[in-house]
């Protein structure tokens, strides 16, 4: 028994250790284009392109269900970008809140027809348009519920450019960072046909008239875990997948992608759990069928600010739910698995997604309580949980270290001071408890998607403003939150 | 055997706490001496207010800019060269020109031309970047072959930003525009956008280019056209518009369809009759820009259209032509003869001009043509389309619920609406 809890603990340090030197080797192969992107975003200039005759159009998506406390400012933030032609369509997905209210009265919106409404997918009954004529950009549509990629679908209907950018309503862009994720676009537009944002944690960062001002590692301790968090994911791994062409998810938080390959593909699935992730995966094997060159790419300059979710019963269910995004479309593009044709999708993304994303939480808790139990037997072998729990620690600082060392060379964002050391504690920090509650998470989420549970869990919003001040662990600002239920997928960990 | 596992994992937790060192020690060096550099920029900026004082005060002057007094340490030199760098970014013509004059005075032309040859790729585009920004003509030949030898990848186009900065000549600028549409065939609107950072005028090149035979340059020429806001080379963009190649038939007739009022006669009708519907939607949408009530018999004709795109400029040109094309998009509406389609585009875009016409914010004289379409609508198209229930709300010019046209039938199967995969064009006649 004892020497059965062992080798188990230490295949599952191994499949650690071996996730570490995959992601090793993806930087290695693909460091010219890595170093590439990062020197591009750091030279890049945006003067010209902000005011050029050249620049495509793009239609911004703003799907929002009961977001009455930060669709505002993000509307506001979207309505000042620097960006020579571009709408914003916010569809209002039957919210039952008042987020079709605050919108009609900030924006002085009047009932309108849409030009050139198209019904290429298909989506739930459009109830009305709104213009605004203070605001000629702003569409806002009102629909039935439907979900946010039934939400997505109908906004795709509604507009009237060739690109689509989809922009989460509890989400801000930074006032250049269409134009970044445009010019990404630009470098390739046959071949790149989606493109993904980075999304940062906004909570604790100052916030004015739809744009952060001065941004700060969030004070309290869960936000912060996961500020770390999505530093290593989008700085750290989705750099090196794009590289290779292999990114699984593009953040539904922000990314662009060409109107025409949505609607070749179906647009987004209604009643997919994740469904980022699905219409990223639907978009490389409809490409890959066809045998047609592209990219699905990432933008790491191109940056959107997001709030984290600021407790662990919020936090469980946002991670339960992407993990049923992940099995349902695990499932669905399962014929990719191994298949030549597939390239790097089928041989490393999605075989990486089942051990990591799928395998991992059991391994990582099974290896983990394995070795405790082996230690239990014998506490003169504390050594081997040590050493187990030292593998994780400074496998997440490593991936830490690289992601802030690529945002300190790239764009000199890196934190400092007692920020630096907050982000460094956080990083151990994620190996000694939040990894296992990650995992007992994502364990839960199995179990969701085998029952078939599709609920979309409670997310509770916070308004901008408060969203700063909550920060500072003020409880009051709890009471002013609504209940949600999210329709937000953003960052699947590393 | 525990104490051996522990053992044969103990050189990858050494190489881990290794490489976590060696990270943040490059992360603290990163970062002090990224500090240490703003602290002395800061101070050097200070040091040298008066300096800018005077560059600035004698940008109109005659004389020639004078570096300023003393030997100058090399960062401080660079922050003088940052500061001239961002002016330079925001002004242009014979300021800009003095500037760049005392960028080369100063000898920071010089220093980055140094740079270019660098070992270190990063060195290389920052080198080039500054260059551009310092518009050094010196360096154009440089950067040139620097574009040249570098791999295709977004690093290029730093490169070639700079070069387009720097061209002295339509020799340099040809040479640019070759080396964009050899590495990026298909990035032909960035393209056309880092040429336009020339301080030369790229469209001479563009028309020259259209009587290439190199399709990537003939498409990059066409993009460049496409945002030079005036009409060059028409006789070689109409020779183009018959081009056997598709894209290159489709953009051309779209350039001169740009101008729809220096076309010849005839040739918009041509254009709205054409083969490619992309051509057809556009010259439809050329038409109503026109505005001429003589081609609403042409545009009822594209109404038909078996494309979506050009039933929709077809009838949203319609209302563009006075009472005489809303007319025909009311009979249209109304005459249960035509296709769900056509009818529909044209209930569309009454609705939507009725829409515009009676909006809070429209003037006097919209409301007026507001009324009288209403009017006009309620008597062609009873009992005709929209439906009986939608009837009292369409007659009276109120906002109707898009309800109806997005649950008027199934979307079409993704397969059936993929562009690349759509069936063969059906014109309803």
């Amino acid at each position: 028994m004892r020497s059965l809890l062992l080798g188990y603990g230490l295949f599952a340090s191994a499949l650690i250790i071996g996730s570490c030197l995959l992601y090793f080797i993806i930087m290695l192969l693909s460091r010219r284009t890595v170093l590439a992107t990062i020197q591009s975003a750091a030279y890049s200039r945006f003067r010209e392109l902000g005011h050029s005759a050249y620049t495509p159009p793009v239609s911004v998506l703003v799907p929002a269900y009961n977001e009455e406390l930060t669709v505002l400012e993000s509307v506001r933030s979207l309505l000042s970008l620097d960006y020579p032609g571009y709408e914003v369509i916010v569809v209002n997905d039957g919210s039952k809140d008042g987020t079709l209210q605050v919108l009609i009265e900030a924006f002085g919106l009047q009932p309108s027809s849409v030009s050139g409404y198209r019904r290429t997918l298909r989506s739930r009954t459009i109830r009305q348009a709104y213009r605004s004529p203070l605001h000629p950009r702003l569409v806002v549509i009102d629909k039935d519920n439907g979900g946010k990629a039934d939400a997505l679908n109908a906004g795709i209907n509604v507009s009237r450019y060739p690109l689509i950018a989809t922009v989460d309503a509890d989400s801000m862009l930074e006032k250049d960072a269409l134009l970044r994720l445009v010019r990404t676009y630009m470098e390739n537009p046959e071949e790149h046909i989606a493109v993904g944002g980075n999304v940062r944690i906004a909570n604790g960062s100052t916030i004015e008239h739809g744009m952060v001002r001065k941004s700060r590692m969030p004070r309290r301790w869960l936000p912060a875990i996961q500020s770390v968090e999505y530093a290593r994911s989008f700085l750290g791994g989705r750099i090196g997948w794009s590289a290779l062409n292999g990114l699984t998810i593009i953040s539904g938080a922000f990314g662009l992608f060409r109107k025409d390959r949505l609607i070749e593909v179906g647009g987004y699935e209604p009643g997919c759990p994740g469904e980022d992730m699905n219409v990223v995966l639907k978009l490389h094997k409809r490409m890959l069928d066809l045998g047609l060159p592209y990219s699905i790419v990432f933008c790491p300059d191109a940056v959107c600010w997001t709030q984290a979710p600021d407790t662990l019963e919020v936090l469980a269910s946002q991670r339960r739910r992407w993990m049923r995004g992940s099995l349902w479309n695990l499932a669905a593009f399962r014929s990719m698995l191994f298949i030549p044709k597939y390239k790097t999708i089928g041989f490393l993304s999605l075989p990486y997604t089942i051990i990591y994303e799928t395998l991992g939480p059991y391994l990582r808790l099974t290896g983990f309580l394995a070795l405790v139990g082996y230690c239990l037997f014998d506490m003169t072998n504390w050594p081997i949980l040590a050493m187990f729990i030292a593998v994780n620690a400074l496998v997440g600082l490593v991936f830490t270290c690289g992601a802030l060392l690529i945002d300190e060379m790239a764009f000199r964002r890196s934190p400092a001071g007692k920020d630096l050391a907050k982000t460094i504690v956080c990083s151990l920090l994620m190996a000694v408890g939040y990894d296992q509650l990650q995992a007992l998470w994502k364990l839960a989420g199995q179990w969701e998607y085998v029952r078939k549970s599709d609920a979309w869990g409670n997310m509770v919003r916070t308004s901008w403003q408060e969203g700063a001040d909550s920060s500072a662990a003020s409880p009051a600002a709890a009471s002013a939150k609504s209940g949600k239920q999210s329709q937000t997928a953003k960052a699947p960990a590393v | 055997m525990p104490l051996n596992a522990v053992s044969a994992v103990l050189p990858f937790v050494y190489a881990l706490c290794g490489l976590t060192a060696v990270g943040f020690a490059a992360l603290y060096g990163l970062r002090l001496r990224n500090r240490r550099r703003g602290k002395l920029s800061t101070a050097y900026r200070e040091k040298h207010r008066e300096y800018f004082n005077y560059v600035g005060a004698n940008l109109d002057g005659e004389e020639a800019l004078r570096p300023p007094a003393g030997s100058l340490e090399p960062l401080e030199l660079r922050v003088i060269g940052r500061k001239l760098e961002e002016w330079m970014e925001g002004i242009e013509g014979r300021h800009r020109d003095r500037l760049a004059e005392l960028c080369l005075t100063l000898g920071l032309v010089g220093l980055e031309r140094g740079r270019l040859r660098s070992r270190l790729p990063w060195v290389r585009i920052d080198a080039a970047h500054r260059l551009g920004a310092m518009r050094a003509r010196e360096a154009a030949p440089e950067l040139l072959t620097l574009l040249a030898l570098e791999p295709p990848g977004p690093a290029g186009f730093v490169i070639a930003r700079a070069a387009a900065k720097c061209t002295r000549s339509a020799d340099d600028l040809r040479q640019l525009a070759e080396l964009l549409a050899a590495r990026a065939p298909g990035s032909r609107e960035l393209a056309a956008d880092i040429l336009a950072s020339s301080p030369l005028d790229p469209q001479p090149l563009y028309a020259e280019l259209l009587q290439s035979d190199d399709e990537p340059l003939i498409l990059l020429a066409l993009a460049g056209l496409a945002g030079g806001g005036r009409l060059a080379a028409p006789a070689a963009l109409a020779r183009l518009a018959d081009d056997s190649r598709k894209e290159v038939r489709v953009k051309a007739a779209k350039l001169l369809l740009a101008y729809p009022h220096l076309l010849p006669n005839g040739r918009l009708d041509a254009f709205l009759r054409h083969d490619d519907w992309e051509i057809r939607a556009a010259a439809a949408k050329a038409a109503g820009e026109l505005g001429n009530p003589a081609n609403a018999v042409r545009l009822r004709r594209s109404l038909r259209d078996g494309q979506w795109w050009v039933r929709h400029h077809g009838a949203v040109a319609l209302t563009q032509l006075g009472d005489t094309g809303f007319r025909v998009l009311c009979e249209t509406a109304g005459a249960p003869d035509e296709s769900p389609e056509t009818r529909k585009a044209a209930y569309d875009a009454i609705h939507e001009a009725l829409n515009r016409a009676s909006s809070p914010w429209t003037d006097s004289e919209s409301l007026q043509l507001a009324v009288r379409w209403k009017r006009m609508a309620a008597a062609m198209t009873a009992g005709g389309y929209p439906s009986e229930a939608q009837q009292p709300a369409f007659a009276a010019g109120a906002s109707v619920s898009l309800a109806a046209a997005s649950s008027g039938g199934p979307a079409p199967a993704p397969a059936a609406t993929a562009t690349g995969s759509r069936p063969a064009e059906r014109r309803i006649r």
